[in-house]
C-alpha cells in the first residue's frame, strides 16, 4: 500500500513538472509573439526562376467541394508551364471521379490520379503514389475543402529558394465560423495555434510544424527519405520530424492563409481529434528517442520538438492525473507535499499556469483584430474536456498500433458545405 | 438554513460568471466572421498605383471621359474610395501652395513652386520636380525627374523612368519602368526592371578575368562578408542569411539576397540579371552605397537609403 501511495504521489509531482514545462512554452510563445522580433517570411521575394510545382489535392467523395477548390486553383496566377495539379482519388464511390475527368479536359495541366480496386486506402499511400508521377521539384498538398487564394502557391513555393527549407506551411482558417458553438470554439483555437504558437516557433528558430495542408514539401528530398510511412495517420507530424532530424527546416507563412471547413458537428469533431491524436502519438514512439539522440538539432529545438511530440500525449497524462488525485483524496494522502511556498506555487499555478493557453489564444485574436471573440475565451473549459476524452482514446488507439501492429484505416472527415 | 442557500446561490453565481460575456457573445453573434482572406490576393509591386489609377478610370467612364488630357480645368465629384471632389488643372500655377483634394494634372508638368499636395498627385504627361513637394501620392504617367527634395508619404507609381537628381523620401512603395538614383533616396521597397546608381557599366556589362565564382545557394546562420575588391566575385545562385549581410566591391550576386537582419551593398555591387527578376530583401534596414545596380526589387520592413 505504501509503494502505491508513493507512487501515486510521484506522478502527481511528474505531472505537475510536465504541465510547467507547458506553461512556460505557452507562455515564451505567446510573449515572444506579442513583443518580439518577427522572423521574416519569404514573401516579399520576387523571382521569375520559380521552380515546377505539382498540387495534389487528396479527396474521397469530395463531390461537395471539389469543384470549389479546383476553380481556385485554375486561377492561381503561378505560372501554368510550371504548374500540374494532380487530384488524388482515393476509392470515391459518388460523382468526384467525373467531376475529376471534366476538369482534365478542360485543363491539360489537371492530371487526376484514380486510385481503386486493391490500392489501400488513406492520404499517406494516396501521396506515395501521386509522388511517383509528379513533375514538380516542389510538391504543394491541399485537403479538398480548402479555399487557396489566387498568388498562394507562389508565396508557398518561393520559400524553396532557401536550400535550408524542406517543408514549408501556410496558416488554415475556418471558413464557417458562425454556424455553431463548435465551430466559434475552434476558429479560435486555430487562431491560437497558428498566429501565435506557430509563428513564434518560427521565430524562435524552433520546430514549426508541416501541416500536411497549405503546405509543401521539397519532392526529391521526401523520396529520398522514403516517402510517408503508411502506418502513421499524421503523416505531416511524421514528416516535419524527419525534415528536421536530416538537417532541413520548415518555414512557416503566416501570410499564407487559407479558408477550411471546420467540423460542424460534435461527432465528426471527436473523430478528428482521435484520429490527430492517434497519428501524433504514433510519431511520437517513432521519433522520441531519435529526437533526443539527434545531432542536426539544437538543444532548444530538441526541448520544443519534444514537447511537441508528447502534446497528444498530455491530455491522457491529465486524464490520469484526475483519477490519481481522485484516490489520493479518498485515502486519505492528498497531502503530498505541505508547505508555504507550496502552496503559494499551487495558488500561483492556478492562477496564472491554467490562463496560459487562454491567453495564448486571447493574443491572437488581438492580433487577428478580432476582440469581439476574445469574449468566447472562457467556454474553451468545454473544449477542453471534449479533447482530454477523444485524445486520451487516440492515445490508446496508438498504443494497440504500436503491440498489435494492426492494419491501419483512414478516416475521412465529414463535409458539410453544400455543393 | 438561509445561509446555506444563500451560500449555494453565491457559488453558482461565481460559478457561473466567467461564463456570462461568453454567452451574451455567443447568442449577440457580434463577429462570427471569419477573418478576411482576399481570394484575388497576389503580389504585385504595382498594386498601389494601378488600384488608384483604375478607380479614376471607373469613376471617369461614369461621366464618360475618354481623355483626361483634353479635359479644361475643371473640379468634378468623383467616386474613388468615396465620393469626392478631384481637381483637373493643365498648369501649375492653377494649384494652390496646399491641396487638400486629389490633384491631377492632365498634361506634361514642371513643378517650379512649393507645393504641399494633402492627396494623390496625378501627372498624365511627364513631371519634374524643380522646387520642394509633399505629396501623399503620386502617380506619373510619363516620366519623372526630382530635382528638388520631395517627400510623398505612400506610393510612387511611375510608368516611364524615374529619376532622382536631390534628396527624396519615396514613401513605402516605388514602382517605375526604371528608377535612376542620383541623388539620395529613401523607402521602404522599389520594383523596377532596373534600378541603379550610376550610368557607366559595372561588372554585369565587363568582361571580367580573374573572377572567384561561387556557385549554388548559399544558406547562413550568421553574418556573412562578401569582398570583391582584390578579385571580382560571381556568386551564381541566392544568398540566404540568417544574420547581417555586407557585400562590397565588385560583386555579381546572380540570384537574390535575403536577410533576417540589414544589409549593405557598396561600391559596385550587381544583383540579378537583365530581364530576369531578382530580389533583395531584409528585415532591417538596406544601406546603398557607391555604385550599384539590381534587376527587380528591394524591400526592407525599415528603410533602404541609396545613393551613388
Amino acid at each position: 500500500m505504501g509503494l502505491l501511495i508513493f507512487l501515486l504521489k510521484a506522478y502527481m509531482v511528474f505531472l505537475v513538472l510536465v504541465l510547467l514545462l507547458y506553461i512556460i512554452r505557452h507562455y515564451t510563445f505567446t510573449l515572444n509573439r506579442a513583443l518580439g522580433k518577427q522572423r521574416l517570411y519569404y514573401q516579399d521575394m520576387l523571382d521569375e526562376d520559380l521552380p515546377t510545382v505539382s498540387v495534389l489535392v487528396p479527396m474521397h467523395n469530395e463531390e461537395k467541394v471539389a469543384r470549389h477548390i479546383l476553380d481556385l486553383l485554375v486561377a492561381s496566377d503561378y505560372p501554368k508551364e510550371k504548374l500540374e495539379i494532380i487530384p488524388i482519388n482515393d476509392h470515391s464511390t459518388d460523382r468526384t471521379k467525373e467531376i475529376l475527368e471534366e476538369y482534365a479536359q478542360k485543363y491539360p495541366f489537371i492530371r487526376p490520379l484514380h486510385r481503386y480496386g486493391d490500392l489501400p486506402r488513406g492520404k499517406q499511400n494516396g501521396l506515395n503514389d501521386a509522388l511517383k508521377i509528379a513533375k514538380g521539384e516542389v510538391i504543394i498538398v491541399y485537403d479538398a475543402d480548402y479555399l487557396p487564394p489566387k498568388g498562394q502557391i507562389r508565396t508557398l513555393a518561393i520559400a524553396f529558394k532557401d536550400p535550408r527549407v524542406g517543408a514549408v506551411m501556410g496558416r488554415v482558417v475556418p471558413v464557417n465560423v458562425g454556424k455553431n458553438l463548435l465551430t466559434r470554439l475552434f476558429d479560435i483555437e486555430r487562431a491560437g495555434g497558428y498566429q501565435v504558437d506557430q509563428q513564434a516557433r518560427y521565430n524562435l528558430n524552433l520546430i514549426p510544424q508541416y501541416g500536411g495542408t497549405v503546405g509543401g514539401f521539397r519532392k526529391d528530398l521526401v523520396m529520398k527519405l522514403g516517402g510517408f510511412d503508411t502506418r502513421i495517420l499524421a503523416e505531416d507530424t511524421e514528416l516535419t520530424y524527419k525534415l528536421y532530424l536530416n538537417g532541413y527546416k520548415v518555414a512557416y507563412a503566416n501570410v499564407a492563409e487559407c479558408y477550411e471547413e471546420a467540423p460542424e458537428d460534435w461527432n465528426a469533431r471527436a473523430r478528428q481529434i482521435r484520429r490527430w491524436a492517434r497519428g501524433h502519438n504514433q510519431v511520437m514512439f517513432k521519433y522520441f528517442i531519435p529526437t533526443i539522440l539527434s545531432k542536426k538539432l539544437s538543444f532548444w529545438q530538441k526541448v520544443d520538438g519534444l514537447l511537441l511530440l508528447a502534446i497528444y500525449m498530455q491530455p491522457f497524462l491529465i486524464f490520469l492525473g484526475l483519477l490519481d488525485s481522485l484516490l489520493l483524496f479518498f485515502l486519505g494522502e492528498i497531502e503530498i507535499i505541505s508547505s508555504y511556498l507550496f502552496l503559494l506555487f499551487m495558488f500561483a499555478h492556478n492562477s496564472f499556469g491554467n490562463f496560459a493557453p487562454f491567453f495564448e489564444i486571447g493574443t491572437a485574436l488581438v492580433l487577428d483584430g478580432a476582440r469581439q471573440k476574445v469574449f468566447l475565451l472562457p467556454l474553451i473549459f468545454l473544449e477542453f474536456i471534449f479533447n482530454i476524452i477523444y485524445a486520451s482514446l487516440g492515445f490508446f488507439d496508438a498504443l494497440i498500433d504500436l503491440i498489435t501492429k494492426r492494419t491501419i484505416l483512414w478516416q475521412k472527415t465529414e463535409r458539410f458545405r453544400d455543393a | 438554513m438561509h445561509e446555506v442557500i444563500l451560500l449555494v446561490v453565491l457559488f453558482f453565481i461565481l460559478l457561473f460568471l466567467p461564463f456570462i460575456p461568453s454567452i451574451i457573445e455567443l447568442f449577440l453573434k457580434r463577429d462570427v466572421k471569419p477573418i478576411s482572406i482576399d481570394i484575388e490576393r497576389k503580389k504585385e509591386p504595382d498594386y498601389f498605383g494601378k488600384s488608384f489609377i483604375n478607380l479614376l478610370a471607373t469613376a471617369l467612364k461614369e461621366l464618360k471621359i475618354q481623355e483626361v488630357e483634353k479635359l479644361n480645368p475643371v473640379y468634378l465629384k468623383l467616386k474613388l474610395s468615396r465620393e469626392e471632389w478631384v481637381g483637373f488643372l493643365n498648369d501649375e500655377k492653377l494649384a494652390e501652395s496646399t491641396m487638400d483634394t486629389p490633384v491631377i494634372f492632365t498634361k506634361d508638368t514642371v513643378f517650379l513652386q512649393n507645393h504641399i499636395f494633402k492627396r494623390e498627385l496625378v501627372v498624365f504627361g511627364n513631371a519634374v520636380f524643380k522646387n520642394k513637394c509633399l505629396a501623399r501620392s503620386l502617380y506619373v504617367k510619363g516620366d519623372c525627374v526630382i530635382e528638388a527634395p520631395v517627400h510623398i508619404a505612400r506610393w510612387v507609381h511611375v510608368e516611364g523612368t524615374l529619376i532622382v537628381n536631390s534628396n527624396a523620401d519615396l514613401g513605402v512603395s516605388v514602382y517605375a519602368r526604371e528608377i535612376k538614383i542620383r541623388g539620395c533616396a529613401t523607402f521602404k521597397r522599389a520594383y523596377a526592371q532596373k534600378i541603379d546608381t550610376l550610368d557607366e557599366p559595372l561588372i554585369d556589362k565587363k568582361n571580367v578575368e580573374r573572377a572567384i565564382n561561387l556557385q549554388g545557394n548559399f544558406s547562413i546562420t550568421s553574418n556573412i562578408s562578401i569582398g570583391g575588391k582584390d578579385r571580382p566575385v560571381f556568386v551564381d545562385e541566392n544568398i540566404f542569411c540568417d544574420g547581417d549581410v555586407q557585400i562590397e566591391g565588385d560583386v555579381w550576386i546572380k540570384g537574390n539576397v535575403f536577410s533576417q537582419k540589414s544589409i549593405t551593398l557598396k561600391n559596385g555591387v550587381v544583383v540579378g540579371e537583365e530581364g530576369k527578376v531578382k530580389s533583395v530583401v531584409a528585415r532591417g534596414e538596406i544601406l546603398i552605397k557607391g555604385p550599384f545596380r539590381i534587376y527587380g526589387y528591394i524591400h526592407s520592413e525599415k528603410r533602404v537609403e541609396a545613393s551613388p
